[in-house]
């Protein structure tokens, strides 16, 4: 039977243990790395399967909750969780590339951002999911400014700015939930979420809400996004997409489902997503620099999860946990084919980039990532979209439905610009090394094997139903 | 204009803020605290959170201070976590404050008084920061606080001594030993109660020394770990210096 | 009527906001959020306040406060304080790459 405790106590135990080994050799730090990744991605491939049954709960300490902390991990929070670590575990073959010092800390940092984007999904205690995003966020911090350049430590220091910003809304809002309920266990906050006066009550949501949004790059606490991800080291910026972004936007359904029980269209958060999506997608299309436009696409697709969350059908939270899967895959590549293409180029202008894409190592890759994210069937993006699409349809919300395909149009639009532009007779084409196309095949593999066999999600995602009516 | 923005945003803030806070009594009665519900046995005790834990916190847990039972034993995860964030500050701002070309900063003397007063001092500030942590689960005070203290002495020094430096090897290796406790105590726990963070160790006699099981364990690595922490935090910050 | 003790609490949450918006100096917006950070914990220690009681210590009569916001603002704190010095730390490097910390120069330095 495996732990879900397990999953933090590993990552833990490994940077910590990693200045020592630091001392000795630097080279053991990073493949110690690669092989702590590798064993939290089996860990929770293992859970996922225990998971598929009941709910597991580990209780932590030995106190029963609420008195003591619990994590509570359901098949949807398995599934995240087992995504986050699987591409963890392939950027960190990526990571390899980075030759900046000091590596010993680049590596404990990168373990630990894993490490708190995986206890953000796992917990089951609210107060404990605000420590675990700091921790996240805190590592996010000083990996974002690691290149020691101007465009790194601006952007940080934005990053900081709005994330501070953001835990305070947490914190605040975890007062007003305690101050009333006097708890801070999530399921015993839903049993007596009704007893909540109505007014603090939706205080407190909108709290959680805009301070668990800035993880989940939504409008409009995400002007932090295209800065970091431009200033932050290519493998960086791909595990920003994919790991604490994917952890915010699970905190933020834990928020609405699990713990306020809301089960209806939520007004509030669909326009949320709407606006994060056209601020996204619209931005995105004028961006010459590519890094950027990966960036905004990212607030783009965000922006669709969390429409899909508000519209609140068990088809349209299908639709989004969907896409949160396809979306941590997909940008991964994309990002990890825009570090190559940015040092084939010597520029990270996308007008710079004529042909540099032809090599199939990372042209084929690179080229299922982008349909995968514009959406195009066979590949696993076009279920997320098409789920949402059709849940929103079939409750009627046709205007909603008509700017969303809008704003798909848009990305469609500048994906197609890019990809014509890789793609074009240029003059000379770079070999990559293995250790950027061993993590771009890896995933384009992934992203093909969801799309074409999407079985095994689908039977995870039917348990989106019990999630939705408040379980784990 | 940006002032005017952001003054209409903070009274917005302070009305939305203070009207819900408003409903929130304060000063109440915990008997008045709603009843907590178990999810897991799906049953609703018959007191509060804060009830059960000044009630019964002593028995759970052997500490007699309940801030100390709270932070280690029943929230000790939290702590964990907490434990992680310092190292993440301290991993981060030695990271961005690495340089590759050491260019040495000149820097002054500082006078007799303060050499002399901190080479007095800096014993005793340790003593007591180690008396601070070791004393956690008795009275107030804990890992924290006591490896600030710590930290403060080493700050000490770095004012009385502008070219004093903390060997970094030293500091990295006790801050490594320190987390590696706390991780692998929890790990016993979970190998010999099934719980991670189980408090294994007997509990003593209350208000000795010994006592309160794992809790003393796990605050003096918290100190230890504070204290190089903070002192790492300092020296990086200090740079490199002449 | 709402107690003192949250208003001004509230006051400097909304203080710090104040600050972090309007000012354009990287160390003066560091500080907001510190304010920030402080009045947040004060209102959360203030919630678990009970009238006439003491530390939760045995030995000292009771009745007790509450002390679960007692932890939770000591994890808060570090949290807080760890914050302060990546973000000091980062203000430094960018003092270093363009010799100036008003925003408004900021943009204009070349590296």
């Amino acid at each position: 039977m495996i732990r879900p405790v397990l999953l933090i106590a590993f990552p833990l135990f490994f940077a910590f243990l990693s200045p020592i080994i630091g001392l000795w050799s630097k080279k053991w730090v990073r493949y110690l790395i690669i092989f702590a990744t590798a064993l939290n991605a089996t860990l929770a491939g293992l859970l996922l399967l225990e998971v598929f049954q009941h709910p597991v709960f580990d209780i932590i300490g030995g106190f029963q909750p609420p008195l003591g902390i619990v994590l509570m991990v359901g098949p949807l929070g398995a599934i995240i969780a087992f995504i986050i670590n699987l591409v963890a575990f392939i950027i960190s073959i990526y990571n390899l590339k980075v030759e900046k010092e000091p590596i010993v800390r680049y590596s404990m940092l990168y373990l630990l951002l894993v490490m708190g984007s995986t206890g953000m999904v796992l917990t089951g205690d609210l107060f404990n999911l605000f420590v675990f995003l700091e921790v996240t966020s805190i590592a996010s911090y000083s990996l974002a400014a690691y290149n020691k350049d101007k465009k790194g430590f601006l952007g940080a220091m934005k990053y900081v700015i709005i994330g501070s910003i953001g835990s305070t809304f947490v914190l605040l809002g975890i007062t007003l939930i305690y101050s009333e309920l006097r708890t801070l266990n999530m399921l015993d906050i839903a049993a007596r979420i009704g007893t909540m006066d109505p007014y603090v009550k939706i205080i407190a949501f909108t709290s959680l809400f805009l301070g668990f949004g800035v993880e989940a790059e939504m409008f409009p606490l995400n002007t932090w996004v295209p800065d970091v991800y431009d200033g932050a080291p290519n493998p960086i910026s791909a595990a920003f997409a994919s790991l604490p972004a994917k952890a915010g936007i699970f905190a933020l359904a834990r928020v609405i489902f699990t713990m306020f029980s809301f089960t209806n269209f939520l007004w509030f958060v669909v326009i949320m997503g709407l606006l994060t999506v056209f601020f996204g997608e619209l931005i995105a299309y004028t961006q010459k620099n590519l890094k950027r436009m990966l960036a905004y696409s990212s607030i783009g697709q965000m922006g669709m999860i969390i429409m899909g969350l508000g519209i609140g059908t068990t088809l349209a939270v299908e639709g989004a946990f969907y896409q949160m899967i396809a979306h941590a895959l997909g940008k991964a590549l994309l990002f990890i084919a825009a570090g190559f293409l940015i040092y084939a180029a010597k520029s990270d202008k996308i007008e710079d980039m004529k042909g540099m894409a032809r090599n199939p190592l990372v042209g084929i890759p690179l080229l299922i990532g982008a349909l995968s994210i514009m959406g195009m069937p066979p590949f696993a993006g076009f279920y997320g979209k098409f789920f949402i699409l059709m849940g929103g349809f079939s409750e009627g919300y046709y205007a909603i439905i008509a700017l969303f395909l809008a704003a798909s149009i848009v990305e469609v639009a500048y994906y197609a610009r890019f990809i014509k532009i890789v793609f074009e007779k240029g003059n000379r084409v770079i070999r990559p090394d293995a250790a950027t196309y061993i993590p771009l095949i890896l995933l384009a593999i992934l992203i093909v094997l969801i799309g074409v066999y999407p079985k095994p999600i689908l039977a995870v995602l039917q348990h989106v139903s019990a999630f939705i009516t408040g379980g784990a | 204009m940006k002032r005017v923005l952001a003054l209409t945003l903070a009274i917005l803030l302070f009305i939305v803020f203070a009207m819900a806070f408003a409903k929130i009594p304060f000063g109440e009665k915990m008997s008045n605290y709603p009843d907590y519900y178990n999810p897991i046995e799906n049953q609703t005790s018959n007191m509060s959170l804060p009830q059960h834990y000044l009630t019964y916190g002593k028995n759970d847990t052997g500490a007699t201070n309940m801030v100390t039972a709270v932070v280690v034993d029943y929230r000790g995860f939290d702590t964990l976590g907490e434990v992680t964030v310092l190292f993440l500050a301290s991993t981060g701002v030695g990271s961005l404050m690495y340089v590759e070309d050491k260019v040495k900063r000149k820097v002054r003397r500082s006078n007799a008084v303060v050499e002399t007063g901190s080479k007095l001092l800096f014993g005793f500030i340790i003593l007591f920061g180690a008396y601070i942590f070791i004393h956690g689960h008795l009275t107030p005070g804990g890992g924290f606080p006591g490896g600030a203290v710590i930290a403060s002495s080493f700050l000490l020094l770095y004012l009385a001594y502008p070219k004093f430096h903390a060997e970094h090897k030293k500091l990295n290796v006790s801050e490594s030993l320190a987390g590696l406790t706390f991780v692998i105590v929890g790990l016993l726990g979970l190998i010999i109660a099934g719980y991670f963070l189980y408090n294994f160790l007997p509990f003593g006699l209350p208000t000795y020394l010994f006592s309160a099981g794992v809790i003393p364990v796990i605050y003096v690595a918290i100190g230890v770990k504070v204290g190089s922490e903070l002192t790492g935090i300092v020296d990086a910050m200090m740079g490199v210096r002449e | 009527m709402i107690p003192y003790y949250y208003l001004g609490s509230i006051s400097l949450v909304v203080i710090g906001i104040y600050i972090v918006i309007a000012k354009k100096n990287l160390i003066k917006i560091i500080i907001g959020l510190d304010i920030m950070d402080t009045g947040v914990n004060l209102l959360l220690i203030s919630v678990g306040y009970v009238k006439n009681a003491t530390a939760p210590i045995e030995n000292v009569p009771g009745p007790y406060v509450d002390p679960i916001p007692q932890a939770l603002v000591l994890t808060a704190i570090v949290i807080g304080v760890s914050v302060m010095a990546l973000a000091l730390s980062i203000a430094i490097g960018i003092y270093k790459k363009t010799g100036t910390l008003e925003l408004d120069e900021i943009m204009g330095v070349e590296e």
